[in-house]
């Protein structure tokens, strides 16, 4: 079947005046509908294309330029630089034309947060994913860059665009709905550094704009007879892996979580964890992945709580670690958790061939011990030249790096312990756990109809 | 396309799969038979199997009759390297073109933004003089002493710029609890031992992959042994003067500045001919030689598909207002597979470190379209900068490895398309004296790619392909001219029998 190569763009359904700025205009979903054609999509090079623009509460252009390191800044507002623009998506929805729903991520953002800096370098980040993403990874390369408007081309991080080519007339075109994230979560000020940075919070706070939004994708074009063929395929069978989200609240040193994912093909659980007042917070960035926090001196969550250990359970025997994942001697001292890191390294892919990511001694180490130690990267003066000092701690563990068959979590519940040592006099602030679950799913289509199982 | 021969086996092609165990290599150094400050050309021994490898070695001298003796701390064009010093190379079997590239320099420039970041520094840098990673920079100018300046690292706003490596931490010189820094130790510059020197002794000397120079040569290893006719490579130097070979410095190093009365425009270039050669690799699969000659010989020869590169080049100025600009690129019935866009300002040489070789966008950006065979590509003409860097992304199946404000104006710029200090994403630290902020915009590469999945060529009809770009040109572009380049790779087919090489297409 000889094909040649085609290009597609779609405009969202839902255009409206053409800009999607939820908390002002109340657009807050942008969904495309990609036709039932007999051509082939390579999902990989589906893009959401747009142009991102930051204003103060009063429609003002922000100046992080000039006053992100003021010691009392004004105009500087500013978003999460490890996923860019990624982090306006609440929730991801991949759905058919005729009413089935391959795959949705809830918190999607957030899954994000955990992928993204496990898979491209501070390096990547400043020398062209900068213009992908819209994410420069610097918090004050970042904030200038929301200065002015900028245009982006976003991939869609989801196993059924990723994965095999898509066969667009067998799947009955494609519905994707984005469901956009509120400004305060979005956008945040420089707090967390200087309690003296608020401008997010004036004037109804800062919101968000985007406009020009199209999504773009490549295809493939078969000649007349490979388009009769696909016109009369109605059976086929499609894999993909997924995620599937989950959420829990951390509320005390010991704390023990059991979940029903329900799912046959079970690859792996990402996972990342934040305080939970800093979600929708203009003070803080909500797309932050840190390890518990708990008040400094300042009653700024900036000491880091010990996490002495992760166990992770199936039906509760220790699947796939026989052992805790024992971080006991390092935390108490402030050195390098390698035990950890090394399964943390490993949720995704094989250790081996991770050759790109944000986390390095000086983004693990940035958490003080107490108010009497100075975190050993400390966080105040920002890092000119490579990644910043702030944490980007994952959770979670690996089922199946070598036959990617995965785990049958069907009726069988997934347990996870976390055992922190409670800072005398302190108590434990809620921190949000959000967790997702990679797992492989399979699309029947039986003369038309497709059939989705997990 | 009439063919008879036999697809190559695995020890002529480049990727390194069923190679057998006693594979032999021998590396010679070959020296041109012709040789002048124009042109050079290398006739390749009969023997052994040419690996694409293979470097061509080369130096150059800058001095300037200003001053003569002394070292004018010129440099490479920091995204081309040495491949500046060359205009055009083409490879010749029995006196027949096989592959021609031209533009050598401008056509490597693209190629080299697909390296990454650490093959750039690692090997780059060291073999071919580059220097372009950007990393986090700040502002040059060192702050007064304060609260404020002690958040910025003791500089002065802008904050959060982008520039190559620098000296971002010196040692206090005034106070003991402020680490100030050294205004002076902000610039950057090539290392010492990659500017150029007046003295053939001292110069730096570059290798050059001969796949750089001939495409014909990527993932084909030459059976030189098995054929006849001479095999010649043919390099024809690029201009002497500043900006072509070589970007000129403003300071030399007795710190004369060559700003004054323009003395930098009597840079001169000299090629340094005992540092021209080629290291040449030859393979030997004693097993499997004779099988080969014996195909090639008394078989049907093998045929080699190829990519090679046609150019061609438009000019435009821009006046301010609206315009619709339309290109033809004549390309009618070759099978294309990708079509790479230059806008050339040359200007650049008077001020920024890549020199000729870039791709200037305007301030404003374009919107373009390509018709080919009278359809559009596109069914909207693409503006959105982030989707036009994406869309060039696939031409190479790589991304381009430059940050946005290197491709684009977007986000740098205000309603008339000024850039200034403080709207740059690059920094006002000087690189060799240019400042970096020069570079905004400067590597606006386009492409769009016409092969599918499997890498097949589309073949054209004998209607040019029409390349369309429209947008408002802002004030600060009005009398600006660009050379509107076009990189076109197209489809061969060589086959090489009895000794001797024919072109099938």
């Amino acid at each position: 079947m000889d094909t040649t190569r085609g290009t597609i763009q779609v405009l969202p359904t839902n255009l409206g005046n053409g800009v999607f700025s939820p908390d002002r205009n109340g657009l807050g979903q942008i969904i495309f509908e990609i036709p039932k054609i007999p051509q082939i999509l390579n999902g990989r090079s589906l893009r959401v294309n747009g142009t991102f623009k930051v204003k103060l509460g009063n429609g003002a252009d922000t100046a992080n330029g000039q006053n992100f390191c003021a010691d009392t800044p004004t105009a500087d507002v500013y978003m999460d630089g490890r996923t860019g623009v990624s982090s306006v998506i609440e929730t991801l929805s991949i759905q058919s034309l005729i009413g089935s729903t391959y795959s949705t991520i809830k918190n999607y953002n957030r899954l994000c947060a955990s992928l993204l800096p496990l898979n491209e370098s501070i390096n990547s980040f400043l020398n062209g994913v900068d213009t992908t993403y819209g994410g420069l990874a610097k918090d004050v390369s970042q904030a200038k860059k929301c200065d002015k408007a900028f245009d982006f081309s976003l991939p869609i991080l989801d196993g059924f665009l990723q994965g095999n080519p898509i066969d667009m007339n067998l799947v009955g075109g494609l519905r994707i709905v984005i469901t956009l994230a509120p400004a305060n979560y979005v956008l945040h000020n420089n707090y967390w550094r200087n309690q003296n940075s608020t401008a997010g919070l004036s004037n109804g706070g800062a919101y968000y704009e985007i406009s020009d939004v199209i999504c773009s994708m490549e295809t493939e074009i078969p000649d007349a007879k490979g388009q009769e063929a696909m016109l009369s395929n109605q059976n086929g069978v499609m894999q993909y892996n997924t995620f599937s989200s989950f959420y829990n609240v951390i509320v005390s040193n010991d704390h023990n979580l059991s979940l029903l994912f329900n799912t046959s093909k079970t690859l792996s659980v990402i996972g990342n964890i934040v305080p939970s007042e800093w979600v929708n917070s203009y003070e803080y960035n909500s797309q932050s992945t840190l390890q518990p926090l708990y008040l400094n001196a300042g009653n700024i969550l900036e000491n880091r709580i010990p996490v002495n250990s992760f166990t992770y359970t199936k039906a509760g025997v220790r699947i796939p670690l026989d052992f805790e994942l024992n971080s006991r001697d390092s935390q108490k001292i402030g050195v390098s958790d390698s035990y950890k890191n090394w399964e943390e390294l490993n949720i995704i892919r094989d250790t081996w061939s991770v050759h790109n990511m944000i986390k390095s001694l000086k983004t693990e180490l940035s958490n003080p011990l107490d108010n009497n130690t100075t975190a050993r990267f400390d966080r105040e003066r920002y890092s000119i030249v490579e990644e910043d000092k702030v944490q980007s701690y994952m959770v979670g563990v690996n089922y199946d790096s070598i036959s990617e068959v995965g785990l049958d979590f069907r009726g069988e519940p997934f347990g996870m312990r976390i055992q922190m040592t409670k800072p005398t006099g302190q108590s434990i602030k809620p921190h949000s756990l959000f967790l997702f679950v990679k797992h492989e799913n399979t699309i029947m289509f039986q003369n038309g109809v497709a059939t989705v199982m997990t | 396309m009439a063919s008879s021969g036999r697809g190559l086996p695995p020890v002529l092609r480049t990727d390194p799969m069923e190679r057998p165990v006693n594979q032999d290599i021998n590396s010679d150094l070959l020296f041109p038979v012709v040789f002048n400050q124009k042109s050079c050309k290398f006739v390749f021994d009969k023997k052994g199997v040419l690996s694409a490898n293979s470097q061509l070695h080369l130096a150059q001298t800058v001095s300037n009759s200003n001053f003569p003796d002394v070292d004018t701390n010129s440099f490479l064009p920091t995204s081309t390297g040495a491949l500046a010093m060359v205009d055009r190379a083409y490879l010749t079997i029995g006196g027949k073109r096989v592959s021609d590239l031209q533009q050598v320099g401008h056509y490597n420039t693209w190629k080299h933004l697909h390296f990454s970041n650490e093959y750039r520094k690692g090997v780059q840098q060291a073999k071919q003089g580059t220097n372009d990673v950007f990393m986090g920079s700040t502002a040059p100018t060192v702050a007064v002493p304060s609260a404020t300046a002690i958040r910025a690292r003791g500089y002065s706003a802008p904050y959060g710029q982008l520039g190559r490596e620098a000296s971002e931490y010196a040692i206090s010189t005034t106070s003991a609890s402020f680490g100030e820094q050294s205004a002076t130790k902000t610039a950057t510059a090539d290392k010492a031992k990659r500017l150029l020197t007046t003295d053939p002794t001292t110069t730096p000397t570059f290798t050059i992959g001969l796949s750089q120079l001939i495409p014909f040569l990527v993932g084909v290893n030459l059976p030189l042994f098995a054929i006849k006719e001479e095999v010649a490579l043919h390099i024809e130097w690029r201009g002497n003067e500043y900006g072509q070979r070589f970007m000129w410095n403003r300071f030399d190093s007795a710190g004369n500045d060559l700003l004054t009365a323009d003395a930098y425009k009597a840079n001169v270039s000299q090629i340094v001919e005992d540092e021209v050669f080629i290291m040449a690799d030859y393979l030997y699969f004693p097993s499997m030689m004779e099988e080969i000659q014996d195909e090639i010989m008394t078989g049907g020869g093998y045929d080699i598909a190829y990519d090679d590169v046609a150019t061609q080049e438009n000019f435009t100025t821009y006046s301010t207002g609206d315009f619709v600009n339309e290109y033809q690129i004549v390309m009618g019935g070759k099978k294309v597979k990708r079509i790479i866009v230059q806008k050339e300002e040359e200007a650049l040489k008077e001020y920024a470190c890549p020199s000729l070789y870039n791709s200037v966008e305007l301030k404003d950006g374009v919107s373009y379209q390509f018709k080919i065979d009278s359809a559009n590509v596109y069914s909207l003409p693409l503006r959105n900068r982030a989707l036009q860097k994406h869309e060039t992304d696939m031409v190479e199946g790589l991304p381009l490895v430059i940050n946005d404000y290197q491709y684009t104006f977007r986000n740098q710029v205000d309603a008339t398309g000024a850039i200034t200090t403080a709207t740059s994403g690059l920094t006002d630290r000087t690189c060799n004296s240019h400042l970096q902020r020069f570079e905004a915009g400067s590597q606006n590469w386009i492409g769009v790619k016409l092969e599918n999945a499997i890498g097949q060529a589309k073949r054209l009809s004998n209607q040019p392909i029409i390349y369309t770009e429209s947008g408002e040109t802002k004030t600060a572009d009005d009398g600006r001219t660009r050379k509107v380049r076009f990189f076109c790779v197209y489809q061969k087919m060589i086959n090489i029998s009895g000794g001797l090489a024919h072109i099938i297409e």
